[in-house]
Formats: C-alpha cells, sequence, structure tokens
C-alpha cells in the first residue's frame, strides 16, 4: 500500500438545483465548495459546523453516497468513482454511516438480530451458523446485555438510547475502517449524550476505524476531540474555513467565524453567561443559500472584514500549525 | 440580579397538585404527576429535562391546551384570581395570548405563508381586542424595533421572504402583542443556528427588561438556562425534583439528578475529565419506576428511594427539593 491517507477529498463541489415551480426560476445552491481534507488511518475528524452549512453533504460525499460534480474522493488512494463494481462494494463496506436519528435508522419491521446479521453473513463477516453468537458479542460490546433480551425486540420496544447503541453496533459490525458519525448524539438526551460518545471511542479502540464526527455543537465537538485527539474541520456555507490539530483549533481557533462560534456557544455558569458579550456581528442574518456573498463567503457578517474580503476568496494557507481561509488570518494568529 | 425575598413574593402563577395523563396503547402514561410550581412576578423562570420528563405537557396544560387524547387528571392551576381549568370558553379566550401567551416549539413555521407579517399582527389583535389599524401598526412597529428587525420593511413581507431566525423574532414580537404578563418560550431554539440563538437570547432579556413580564424558559439544555433564568425547576418524570435561584442550581445542586445532569453537559470551558454520563436508561414514563423516580440512576439509592416517593422540602432561600437524602448528601 502507499503512502495515501484513509481518505482523501479532492477540491469537491456538489450543487444542487432548487426551485424552478411555479413560484419561480431555478437556482443553484453550492452545498459543498472546493473542498479538501483528509482522513488518516485510525484518525478522528471532526467536522463542526451549523445547520446548513453543507456538512451533511460532505459526509455522504466522502462515502460515495452523493458524486462530486468536481474533484475527486479517494479511499486508500484510489478515486472511488473509477471502482469497478467488486471494488465499489468493498469500499461500502469499509465506509459506513451512523446517521442522527436512531428512530427512523433501524426497520421497524425487523429485530435486532434480523438488523444485524445478514449483512455480517453476507459480508462473511461470519458464517451464518456462527451468526447468533457473533450478534450476541456484539450487543454486549455496546453495553446492551443480557443481549438474549434485545435479540429477538423490535425497535419499537426499546429506547432511543438504546437504538442509538444498536445502530453504533451495526456501524462496526462489518469491520469498516471508516465510519461517518452524522450528528450521531444530537437526537440523544443530555444525560445519554457522553456516553454514546464515550462508547464510539471504546469502539475505535476495539475496531480501529477512523471517524468524521459531524456536530453542530462546539461542546460536543470539544469533548470528542479532547477525549481522542484528533482534528477539527470548520465549515461554513460550503467552504472549509479552518483546518487543524483539535487541542489547537479548540485553545486558539484563528479563523473569525470559529472565534464568534465558540463565543457564541453558550456556558453553563450564571456569572461567566450573564457577563458574556453578544459576539460582534455586521450582520445577523445567515445569507441565503441561492445568494451565498461574493469574496469570503462570511464577510457580510465578519466584524473584522475589509474591501478585499468581498472580494477575493480566501484560500486555506498555513497559519501556524492549520489551515485558515481568511485574509487577516496572521493577525489573529 | 438581585432576588427579592421568596417567602413574601407573590406568585402569578401557581400550579398545585397538577396531574395530566395520556392514554397510549400501552396504557395510561401520567406526564405530569400531581407537579406544584409557582411563577413570580417578573422572573425568568428555567424550565429544564430531558424528554418526555413532562415539561411541554406542564406548559400546554398552563394555556388549558392538552392534546386530545391527554386529560387534566387532576389539580389546580390559578393565575392571579383566575381558576385556569375552570374558564369558560370566552373567558379562555381572554386569558391566552392576553394574560399568557406561548412562542411553541417550531414556532418559525407556524406563521401562515400567504398573510403578511402585518396580516398576522392585525389578525392576533382582532381576535382579541378592538383596535384601529393605525393603533395595531404603532404597536407592532414598537414591537418589531424591540426585537432588532427593521419595522418598515418587515412589516410587509410574507414569512418565506424572511430567515428562520427573522421569522422567530416575528413570532415573538406577536406573542407581546397583548401584554401578556407571562410568556412561555418552549424550546425556542431548536433549528436556530448558534449565532441566531445567542442573539434571540439577548432580545429575550430585553424584552424582558422592558416589559417587565414573567417567563417561562422550557428547555433540555441547561447552558441557555445560566445566562437569562432567574430561577430554575428541574423536571424529571413528572415531578419538580428541585426548584432554586439560577445560582443554587449551577454552584450549590441539591438533588442527585440535578448535579448529574450537571456533569453531564460538555461545555467550551472545564475540564473534561470531570464529565461523566448519566447511567441508566431514561424511565419508561407508561411504567415509572416506584418510589422515586430517579433512584435506578442514582448513585445514592437506598431502600426507601424504591419504596417511597420523596415529598419536596423547602430549603434555604426558597428553593424546593424533592429527595429523601438531599441533607446528607449535601
Amino acid at each position: 500500500m502507499s503512502n495515501a491517507p484513509l481518505l482523501r477529498a479532492n477540491e469537491i463541489t456538489k450543487t444542487f438545483a432548487t426551485g424552478g415551480g411555479l413560484a419561480g426560476s431555478k437556482k443553484t445552491i453550492t452545498a459543498v465548495d472546493r473542498a479538501s481534507f483528509t482522513v488518516g488511518y485510525s484518525e478522528n475528524v471532526v467536522l463542526l459546523g451549523e445547520s446548513g452549512c453543507g456538512k451533511s453533504t460532505l459526509g455522504k460525499l466522502t462515502l460515495g453516497l452523493l458524486r462530486p460534480d468536481l474533484g475527486s474522493v479517494e479511499f486508500e488512494g484510489r478515486d472511488i468513482w473509477t471502482l469497478n463494481w467488486r471494488e465499489f462494494s468493498e469500499f461500502r463496506r469499509n465506509a459506513q454511516i451512523v446517521h442522527q436519528d436512531p428512530y427512523t435508522s433501524l426497520n421497524p419491521v425487523r429485530t435486532i438480530y434480523q438488523s444485524l446479521a445478514p449483512a455480517m453473513i453476507q459480508n462473511k463477516v461470519t458464517s451464518a451458523r456462527d451468526a447468533y453468537d457473533k450478534v450476541r458479542e456484539l450487543l454486549t460490546l455496546v453495553g446492551l446485555t443480557p443481549p438474549e433480551d434485545f435479540l429477538d425486540r423490535y425497535p419499537a420496544r426499546m429506547s432511543g438510547g438504546q437504538m442509538q447503541r444498536v445502530v453504533l453496533a451495526r456501524s462496526v459490525s462489518l469491520r469498516p475502517k471508516f465510519v461517518v458519525a452524522d450528528e450521531a448524539v444530537s437526537m440523544l438526551d443530555a444525560s445519554l449524550r457522553l456516553g454514546a460518545i464515550d462508547l464510539m471511542l471504546d469502539l475505535q479502540q476495539q475496531f480501529k476505524m477512523s471517524y468524521l464526527f459531524i456536530t453542530h455543537d462546539f461542546g460536543i465537538a470539544r469533548y470528542f476531540i479532547l477525549k481522542s485527539k484528533g482534528k477539527i474541520v470548520v465549515m461554513y456555507l460550503g467552504s472549509l474555513v479552518e483546518i487543524g490539530d483539535g487541542d489547537s483549533v479548540i485553545q486558539k481557533p484563528v479563523h473569525p467565524y470559529t472565534r464568534i462560534l465558540m463565543e457564541a456557544t453558550p456556558v453553563p455558569d450564571p456569572k461567566v453567561a450573564r457577563q458574556k458579550p453578544i459576539p460582534k456581528l455586521r450582520s445577523l442574518e445567515v445569507p441565503r443559500l441561492e445568494e451565498t456573498p461574493s469574496g469570503c463567503k462570511f464577510h457580510t457578517r465578519c466584524p473584522y472584514a475589509i474591501d478585499r474580503c468581498s472580494t477575493d476568496v480566501p484560500q486555506l494557507k498555513e497559519v501556524g500549525t492549520k489551515l485558515v481561509a481568511c485574509h487577516l488570518a496572521e493577525r489573529f494568529s | 440580579m438581585s432576588l427579592r425575598d421568596p417567602e413574601t413574593r407573590r406568585p402569578i402563577l401557581q400550579v398545585r397538585g397538577l396531574t395530566v395523563e395520556f392514554r397510549v396503547p400501552r396504557g395510561i402514561l401520567r406526564a405530569v404527576d400531581n407537579l406544584d410550581l409557582d411563577v413570580y412576578d417578573n422572573e425568568v423562570l428555567g424550565l429544564v429535562g430531558e424528554s418526555g420528563c413532562g415539561k411541554s405537557v406542564l406548559a400546554h396544560s398552563i394555556l388549558k391546551v392538552v392534546d386530545p387524547n391527554g386529560y387534566i387528571a387532576g389539580g389546580k392551576i390559578l393565575f392571579g384570581d383566575k381558576d385556569v381549568l375552570n374558564l369558560n370558553k370566552r373567558e379562555l379566550r381572554k386569558y391566552r395570548w392576553q394574560d399568557v401567551s406561548v412562542i411553541f416549539q417550531g414556532a418559525f413555521n407556524s406563521l401562515n405563508p400567504v398573510m403578511k407579517v402585518f396580516e398576522h399582527m392585525v389578525d392576533t389583535t382582532l381576535a382579541h381586542e378592538n383596535r384601529s389599524k393605525k393603533e395595531i401598526s404603532e404597536r407592532s412597529g414598537e414591537l418589531l424595533q424591540m426585537v432588532r428587525l427593521d419595522s418598515s420593511a418587515v412589516m410587509d413581507r410574507y414569512p418565506h421572504e424572511l430567515s428562520g431566525g427573522m421569522k422567530q423574532r416575528v413570532v415573538a414580537a406577536m406573542a407581546m402583542l397583548l401584554r401578556p404578563r407571562l410568556l412561555i418560550l418552549d424550546e425556542p431554539f431548536s433549528a436556530l443556528d448558534m449565532l441566531t440563538q445567542k442573539f434571540f437570547l439577548k432580545i429575550l432579556v430585553d424584552i424582558r427588561k422592558q416589559t417587565e413580564s414573567s417567563m417561562i424558559f422550557i428547555t433540555h439544555d441547561l447552558a441557555p438556562v445560566a445566562e437569562i433564568a432567574d430561577r430554575v425547576a428541574v423536571m424529571y418524570c413528572g415531578v419538580v425534583v428541585e426548584a432554586s435561584d439560577v445560582d443554587d442550581i449551577f454552584y450549590r445542586p441539591r438533588h442527585p439528578y440535578t448535579r448529574a445532569l450537571l456533569s453531564s453537559i460538555p461545555s467550551i470551558v472545564g475540564d473534561i475529565n470531570d464529565l461523566k454520563p448519566v447511567p441508566g436508561p431514561l424511565p419508561d414514563p407508561v411504567n415509572p419506576p416506584p418510589g422515586c423516580g430517579f433512584h435506578p440512576r442514582c448513585p445514592y439509592a437506598i431502600d426507601v428511594c424504591t419504596r417511597d416517593r420523596p415529598e419536596p422540602e423547602r430549603a434555604e432561600k426558597g428553593s424546593l427539593v424533592a429527595c429523601h437524602r438531599w441533607r446528607e448528601i449535601n
């Protein structure tokens, strides 16, 4: 095997057409705009961004669930869209997803055993004869004990937290190398979120896969990254604006967007919270996706924007140990 | 923000022994269980709890708009001298929106797509009060400014021309139209992005300062509560397990559930090694645990907790705690 990382996104762009109905003309939305990043073997990458910034689309592109309009996605050094059928299904086995909503991720008319076993048998992770034991093992591993209680249950008879454990078990059942966790803990209640993250990291210890952990929550991102090491990728309106080692992005964010996002995150401490000033923003309105601003997409809200920001698109460039897409990055580092 | 002596303050809303049940296929779901709660004049009460704890049902009950498969099985709700559960249709109509208004979860999707913002304002006002268009326009303009919208521009727009955050602020302005004394906000942040949330929170603080109305701020997330609330009520299994002023909740939590919840919230500050998940699953509301609802997950649970339900006890500064062992574990 070459020195290629596990996954490499090369300048990928994905656009969607909207409208064109009765009420007006067709428009295109650029959900992901020339995004490049890598995920190493057993590495964790947190993709941080607000709703509508394109982070789920980016996740789906890395899994081959969507095909980029431009650019390429390479898995172990090979463009996934040039693979033949057999190779592509091998890639699919290796790249799994955990969806946001555990309630809709499981087939309601299948028992837990029926949800997990067929794929494992089909992909020869286990023989049909051993499948029962293998599924039991897996359920024990995700803390659904005793497993016999759960094997023949239907999802309707489980709580959200339990269902999410089944979904996590399923995500590792084929021994993948890469798992995209798309807001995997957001739907869970506050008291259950940390448990789910801890479980994901335990599974990683065991199976050595990489996570692309997608979240909008700075607190969750921080917990995940400080517990596990890895890097953070920050996304705004389809563009990657800051990429860096997790610790350093959390301790010293450089891009104004990352910094404002962090400032805006509420702190569960009344004294600190009451004194926190409201982040300085030029505009409160999130630009519509059909009309993304020229130049730096954040310039309409950025308190530091200069003339150049509205005309020139900033490229990701090295600033200290990070990659930052901001004309004024040096000033902030 | 100094709290007046809680002993002498007069509540504007008193909930006493409220029980709300729902008929579900598996049996009877008791969403709110013999619950007591006070809301005082000019205060923001944070009502915090996880999904299924009954916090939204409580809000619906305060407005007497419980879903058709549910019913209020017992208890009293007093707003001033009004006995809310016994109001007739006419009186209820006055009570809703004029005394108590509400911004429900996802309320920004509840604007009528074929009505302009101003028409919403007119409709809402005329349903309750007789006012001229000029008066309504002045009042709306004032309120839209208060939520930091450009009133002249927004008034003639249709909802689809506004962003999610703008719609949310329009709804907030509408809720204040008739000068209610109590505003209930049920998860007002869900589906708003972080920067919009932060800003909306600041607007709420402003509204409160200017109108001196009270607010019940319902959320599953403790962090924004720290910023806006004067007092916090924590719900679990249909019961308020602790109600204290906001500093006590965060710095001196008394109930084991409050403590557990606080130490399970990842934040942008603090040592992550101090964080730990709350063990065990959420209770099944159709089959809640006997005794104290939290006992299966509580590190301090003893025999009595599995048998007897703890009654709320008064602690310092007017706090209430429902736990058999709160004195010894603190």
